[in-house]
């Protein structure tokens, strides 16, 4: 389905069936989108789902084969890369190893005709933006990857550019510089308000930097949505189980609401889904909770086997053996020291309870 | 945002140009015509040629079928491959025992020995056939060693061949021993193999496309030339001797043609195999890989030092051999030192020769470095993929299969067809820079695309967000970073300019004929003094300049480029 051409007025950004096809596989299909002015935006999924492409149509570096790509109002569709306005970081930083820091900075400064004081003063600013000042006359080479990556976020703002891309730009660095690279990227954009996309694999990183998170799956986006929706509402088996960690199990709706399977019988709202549609149910580890073997008689109280126990350092994470699911199929994240309380073990048994307001049904089908 | 209101008009389906686009197109009509004035019509008309008879016409295969009806042609085909497989299987046991000895053992002066492998590339094949003539010839120090065998033929032709392309053999080895993983030898001594079985199941494998990579070069090297068949041949013919017959001594370019386009075909197949198998070799290493580092082993590095003091031993002492014979009044009979060869008092030859040579060679190695290089980026570089693109690349690759004796009959006969607007260029310093270009491209601008390969891919990406257009970028970030790759294919071009004889004797003029073109001349009219005299020429100009140039190179990567040092 082809959406509307028409400009979105409040839309700084706007897709319109954007596909692309690389002979006969489909690396986007009918991509929409708004993005307003200021948003911070993750284009989430695995390797190979699209977003890289997606990135590189915006920036001109590929060309959809199908659709509209509009920005400030003007459509840049078929505009070659140098004419469109944006700053772009990769995740090998690609800066350029023969120039000094400053010089890296000022590769696209020079190029706009500014006087040599200018430029100084704004490489200095930036520099400063990213913390990096005292590294001014230093080459690439001599720098870290976290720094390395910060000159190159530097260069992309220098000519403050409306729109920033980011391409797993902390793919390549190691877990605790990722980390403070995240808030400083975030606390950089806060401050400057450029609208910006960034591309991830990783989805801790788009939960905790991104306003809106496009969760994409084999050319298409999923859902799109804040991080708490997506987390708490993901609208499809794909990005439930992309998003965290979730359980499955498939269910027929039972006479009179709730699932059934075999001998297990689960209380839930089944929303308009009529007796006997076979459903996917998904339930997170965390929802699942441990009671004490005289503990209250709620709905849905479950008795089941523990088949495995792995160590999560503040959780741990139970392997759970029920006749109506098999062996090790649903999982549980149990507090360390509830865990110890209720002492625990392989081969014993435990009560626990799935919450029915936790219970999420998809439409039939294995998650894609 | 002026530029993104004026393309709202613009036809869907394509994205518009910019700037950098009308730049590379550009740059890829100056390849097209480049290549097909330097390349494709003087091989269409070498090819055609070969099917016309001398009155101009259209005989279809006849010429073929004349040559191979005449025996004495069709023995050549039997002799060229005779003498290039015999040397090749030499050329190859002893080059992969010294690469060996210099990438996998613990032996000492391996830098030393790295540089003596390489000094043959400083003189012209011919040279080591003048030396061979004064050490084997009739009057020969160490004749009594051939047991009344004659130096001149299938022997001479031999050993000269196997000294001259030695040093080809060690570097394509060497690449292919370097390329190793320690991990496999690990494994092996974990399972406690023994070292005879490791070096056949690992290190032989692990080498076996450099292995017939250079074979297959060496082989082809060895079919395609004509210096040394030509200095110390005799009455022992071979193709490339044949085809200068031909055209020099009977002026039948038709058979020149026909014996061209015969040696033409093997050198074809046997590239097309080369290019397959180095693909391969690429892909056989890992990144994760962890480089192989030798352990000591007392017997087998002494053994290698031994080795390497041989061969070394035996490469200086045909240099040697050629400068002396420089030297000497008259030999064998007078053998007071002198000058005297260096006058060349000897009509056709001359200091203007060398001058030549040289001009020849830095104008190649200056002009030659730009456009091999320029070329590389415009195959490499661009964003957009286009067929013109691929077409030029492949275009690139097919000089190094066109043997030089072929591309300068071929040159000859495009330069002087009466309706070819270029005419005026035959017998200049540019057709011969032209030629010799051409002639060394494809190594070259492998050696270009490989540097260009190892750079960021994204450069030129942020290159255009940031609308700073490519020419800038070239200058800027591409030039400085490959760097390295320059100076190597400059050097490369240079060495090889001075030292060439084959698409070059067909194409001087008077007052253009260049010192490799000139010993071979005096060396025929019977003057060997005077040719070894110039031949050594050639090889004090290769030893400056490549001694300035590592001082160069030295002094721009520690100094001016900093920024590799980390």
């Amino acid at each position: 389905m082809r959406a509307s051409t028409d400009a979105d007025a409040n839309a700084f950004l706007q897709l319109d069936g954007v596909s692309k096809a690389f002979g006969d596989f489909h690396a986007l299909v009918d991509v929409n989108f708004t993005i307003a002015e200021g948003e911070f935006i993750c284009f989430l999924g695995p390797s190979g789902c699209g977003k890289t492409t997606l990135l590189r149509c915006i920036a001109g570096l590929e060309t959809q084969s199908e659709g509209r790509i509009r920005m400030g109002g003007a459509d840049i569709s078929w505009l070659p890369t140098s004419e469109r306005d944006f700053g772009i970081v990769f995740q090998s930083y690609a800066l350029f190893p023969n120039l000094t820091v400053s010089d890296n900075v000022a590769y696209g400064l020079v190029n706009k005709r500014m006087a040599k004081p200018a430029i100084k003063a704004r490489v200095a600013e930036l520099l400063s933006l990213v913390d990096l000042s005292e590294h001014i006359s230093k080459y690439p080479g001599q720098l870290s990857g976290g720094e390395q990556q910060r000159v190159a976020l530097a260069r992309a703002l220098a000519t403050s550019p409306g729109l920033l891309l980011l391409d797993e730009p902390l793919s390549a660095l190691d877990a605790k510089v990722r980390a403070h690279l995240r808030r400083e990227i975030r606390a950089i954009q806060d401050r400057l308000g450029v609208t910006t996309i960034m591309v991830t694999h990783d989805q801790e990183e788009a939960q905790t930097m991104a306003d809106r998170i496009f969760v994409m799956n084999e050319g298409r986006i999923e859902q799109l949505g804040t991080p708490d929706e997506i987390y708490n509402a993901p609208a499809t088996p794909f990005v439930a189980d992309f998003i965290g960690v979730m359980n499955f199990f498939t269910a027929t709706v039972a006479e009179g609401g709730g699932v059934v399977r075999g001998d297990l019988t689960l209380a839930c709202e089944t929303g308009g889904h009529g007796e006997g549609t076979e459903l996917n149910c998904a339930v997170r580890p965390e929802d699942i909770r441990l009671i004490d073997r005289d503990g209250d008689d709620g709905a849905n109280i479950i008795e089941a086997t523990v088949d495995s126990i792995e160590f999560l350092g503040s959780f741990v994470r139970l392997y759970l053996a029920l006749p109506a699911l098999g062996a090790g199929e649903l999982r549980a994240d149990v507090r360390k020291e509830q865990a110890q309380h209720l002492d625990i073990a392989v081969g014993g048994t435990v009560r626990l309870r799935i919450p029915p307001a936790t219970i999420r049904l998809y439409e039939a089908g294995p998650p894609r | 945002m002026t530029a993104v209101v004026a393309s709202q008009d613009r036809s869907p389906g394509k994205l518009g140009l910019d700037r950098d686009d009308r730049t590379v197109r550009w740059l890829i009509v100056a390849f097209a015509l480049f290549f097909l004035t330097a390349l494709l019509i003087p091989l269409y008309m070498l090819i055609s040629r070969s099917l016309f008879n001398r009155q101009g016409d259209f005989t279809g295969l006849a010429n073929y079928r004349e040559y191979f009806e005449t025996p004495a042609l069709f023995q050549s085909i039997q002799n060229s491959f005779t003498v290039a497989g015999i040397s090749t299987a030499i050329v190859i046991v002893l080059a992969f025992a010294y690469a060996y000895a210099l990438n996998r053992t613990c032996m000492r002066f391996k830098g030393f020995f790295k540089v003596m492998a390489m000094v043959p590339l400083l003189s012209p094949s011919l040279l080591k056939a003048i030396a061979l003539v004064y050490w084997f010839g009739k009057q020969g120090v160490l004749s009594e060693l051939l047991f009344g065998h004659s130096i001149y033929g299938p022997i001479g032709i031999v050993m000269a061949s196997v000294f001259w392309t030695f040093p080809h053999a060690v570097l394509l080895i060497g690449t292919a021993l370097a390329l190793s993983d320690i991990r496999l030898y690990e494994a092996a001594e974990a399972l406690k193999t023994s070292h005879t079985r490791v070096f056949f199941t690992i290190t032989l494998p692990g080498a076996r496309y450099g292995i017939i990579s250079s074979i297959i070069v060496v082989f082809i090297l060895i079919l395609t030339d004509f210096g040394v068949p030509k200095v110390i041949g005799g009455n022992y013919n071979v193709m490339a001797t044949d085809i200068y017959k031909e055209v020099i001594g009977q002026q039948n370019f038709e058979m020149g043609a026909v014996v061209s386009v015969v040696l033409l075909i093997p050198a074809v197949i046997a590239f097309a195999i080369d290019r397959i198998v180095t693909r391969k070799q690429v892909a056989q290493l890992s990144a994760r890989a962890v480089p192989y580092a030798p352990k000591p082993n007392r017997l087998l590095d002494n053994t290698m030092l031994g080795y390497c003091l041989v061969i070394t031993v035996l490469t200086l002492a045909i240099l040697g051999m050629a400068q002396y014979a420089s030297l000497v009044k008259f030999w064998p009979y007078n053998l007071e030192l002198t000058l005297e060869h260096f006058s060349f008092e000897i009509e056709g030859a001359g200091w203007e020769n060398f001058y030549n040579s040289l001009k020849v060679a830095v104008t190649v190695s200056l002009v030659g470095t730009f456009v091999i290089l320029l070329g590389a980026y415009v195959v490499e570089k661009p964003r957009r993929d286009s067929i013109p693109r691929q077409a030029i690349q492949m275009v690139a690759l097919m000089p190094m299969a066109v043997p030089g004796l072929v591309l300068g009959l071929a040159y000859l006969m495009f330069i002087n067809h009466p309706s070819n607007p270029l005419g005026f260029l035959y017998g200049t310093i540019t057709i011969i820079v032209l030629s010799t270009i051409t002639h060394f491209y494809t190594v070259t601008h492998l050696t270009a695309t490989t540097a260009l390969k190892q750079m960021d891919r994204e450069f030129e990406a942020v290159s255009a967000s940031l609308k700073v257009p490519l020419t800038r970028s070239f200058w800027r970030v591409t030039v400085p970073v490959c760097m390295p790759a320059i100076f190597d294919i400059s050097i490369y071009l240079f060495l090889n300019s001075m030292t060439t004889v084959s698409a070059v004797i067909f194409l001087y003029g008077p007052g253009t004929k260049t010192a490799s073109v000139a010993a071979i001349h005096l060396d025929d009219s019977g003057e060997t003094a005077a040719a070894a005299a110039m031949a050594m020429l050639i090889v004090y100009a290769c030893i400056a300049v490549r001694v300035v140039h590592a001082i160069i190179t030295g002094w721009l990567l520690h100094r001016v480029q900093a920024w590799r040092r980390r």
